[in-house]
């Protein structure tokens, strides 16, 4: 464990431990909302930030999270607004800005190669003021997505109702579709924005198997996506491979475990089933 | 004081007149049942009356303008069926949401989980509160939504069709069960069920207007009840929600 005395290390595992809590958190909600895909077409879109940042020769991560939030508020708009049914505006907004990142990285004559630490993260190589930001940010995402938990399940569990309690729906369906934005562009450095969507989504999948409600699978799921990313990153130290492509392995191999672990703890649950019968 | 207070209202889905200048009023305390063939516009009368859907004309609930209306708390929803995304949650978290209007903040506490024990004690479901809400049945899954929308105890209640698929035996528990509440009523009925004894009026829809407003029971063959919407009056009243289907 002598590795854990280099600083770069030490930055790292912070970094994916903070990522590994935030997207599953996040990801709750979208998965509840069926959008399951929303956090990948982030991904793309923040990518034009990272290409504007490399045009500009700025630090990509706050054009990123701008450029990233605006298009998650236009896609919003656009689900709102009912128009957003097809896939075409959305394929277009997602892989315009992918277009548009490999685009102006090339203007800034570094062609795609310059996006690949984004794209596929690079977590050994992120900087004491990148921790900064993805630790401020990733608090502010975490105390906004726990604070309001039950405003925010209610509007993504059943909209209408959530209206005749007299919640502001838009204003959280916003909400949530920023905090996304804010914490794909987050993970772009660990895990990248191609994989980014995958620690939004898996860890709530494994967890949904093995928690029995929608809290327990919130915080199921926080848990499993920072052993996936601790976990997942050491292991990448380990055997010296890519650091992302293991944190979302490892993530995939606890989905997988799920299964035969929500068999072996729900049998009572479908014995008592079986005994008290249903109606309708 | 009227509980719900209707004014010229009207409804357009699509360029189409779903409901056309609808005027009526409800007084608190009645049971009122709203009757109609398929597509006469139940469940769209039912959205403009929650504001769930764009309308032209004037809502008044206890009292209250629709547009500047804030005592949630006070009115109770039985959607017709849920429009939602349930997968992985409790029956007791579904009924516990209908408690987030008196709580601004939004978390559990003592007071809150005995009213979501009592309104799944109300359906017939009390022991079922750590169940997954798509593990049990249609009739089940539609008698947690009943409770959901009694468990604050509203002056008014909003229900569409609330029994599809509940048996006879719990629909009697639950009417009883709605009785006590003393609530002011209005509810969407299709078939014949255990409400249908409470009532003390009637409105029946036919193709957006009121056909009838009056006494329990009007023989439906005379309003118009089993006459079949014109094909693009349902589809549009199927399609009116916006979906993503990405």
């Amino acid at each position: 464990m002598d590795f854990l005395a280099f600083a770069f290390i030490q930055r790292a595992l912070l970094a994916s431990a903070l990522v590994g809590l935030t997207a599953p958190t996040i990801g709750t909600y979208i998965v509840q909302r069926r959008l399951s895909l929303l956090g990948d077409g982030l991904g793309h879109v923040a990518l034009a930030g990272v290409g504007l940042a490399l045009m500009t020769g700025t630090t990509p991560l706050p054009w990123a999270v701008g450029i990233c939030v605006a298009g998650a508020l236009l896609i919003e708009t656009l689900r709102q607004k009912g128009r957003a049914t097809g896939d075409i505006g959305l394929a277009v907004l997602f892989y315009g800005g992918l277009a548009a990142g490999v685009l102006m990285a090339s203007v800034a004559g570094q062609g795609a190669g310059g996006l690949s630490a984004y794209l596929f993260g690079s977590l050994n190589t992120i900087s004491t003021a990148d921790l900064w930001v993805v630790g401020g940010l990733a608090v502010v995402i975490l105390l906004i997505a726990l604070g309001l938990s039950p405003q925010l399940f209610a509007i993504s569990a059943d909209e209408n109702f959530a209206k005749t309690l007299g919640l502001p729906v838009r204003f959280y369906n916003y909400l949530i579709v920023v905090l996304a934005a804010v914490t794909v562009t987050t993970a772009m450095r660990t895990v990248g924005l191609l994989l980014v969507s995958a620690l939004m989504v898996i860890p709530v999948a494994a967890a949904q198997n093995i928690f029995r409600g929608f809290w327990k699978g919130l915080w199921g799921a926080m848990a499993i996506g920072l052993l996936a990313s601790v976990g997942g990153y050491l292991a990448s130290i380990y055997a010296n491979l890519a650091p992302g492509a293991m944190i979302v392995l490892l993530a995939i191999a606890c989905f997988v475990v799920s299964w035969p672990i929500s068999t072996l703890l729900h049998r009572d649950w479908h014995r008592s089933r079986t005994a008290h019968g249903h109606d309708g | 004081m009227s509980a719900i207070a209707v004014q010229h209202l009207s409804v357009t889905l699509g360029g189409l007149p779903i409901i056309q200048d609808l005027t009526f009023a409800i007084g608190e305390g009645e049971t009122v049942g709203l009757l109609g063939a398929n597509g006469s516009g139940k469940t769209t009368l039912v959205k403009a009356l929650l504001g769930l859907t764009r309308h032209e004309g004037t809502v008044t609930l206890l009292g209250t303008p629709l547009d500047r209306f804030t005592a949630w708390d006070e009115i109770g929803y039985v959607p017709q069926r849920a429009s939602v995304s349930l997968h992985s949650t409790t029956v007791a978290e579904v009924v516990a949401s209908g408690t987030l209007a008196r709580r601004p903040l939004g978390w559990y506490g003592g007071r809150q989980r005995a009213r979501v024990t009592q309104a799944l004690t109300a359906v017939g479901l009390a022991g079922h509160e750590d169940e997954l809400y798509l593990h049990l049945s249609g009739g089940q899954q539609q008698r947690v939504l009943i409770a959901r929308g009694i468990v604050n105890r509203p002056r008014l209640i909003i229900m569409d069709e609330p029994f599809a698929g509940v048996d006879v035996a719990s629909q009697t528990q639950i009417a009883a069960a709605i009785a006590g509440y003393s609530a002011t009523l209005l509810v969407v009925l299709h078939e014949t069920d255990a409400l249908e004894a409470a009532l003390t009026r009637t409105l029946v829809l036919a193709a957006g207007t009121l056909a009838y407003d009056g006494a329990p029971a009007p023989a439906p063959d005379a309003h118009g009840l089993h006459e079949t919407a014109a094909p693009e009056r349902t589809r549009l009243l199927s399609g009116m929600e916006p979906r993503w289907t990405s």
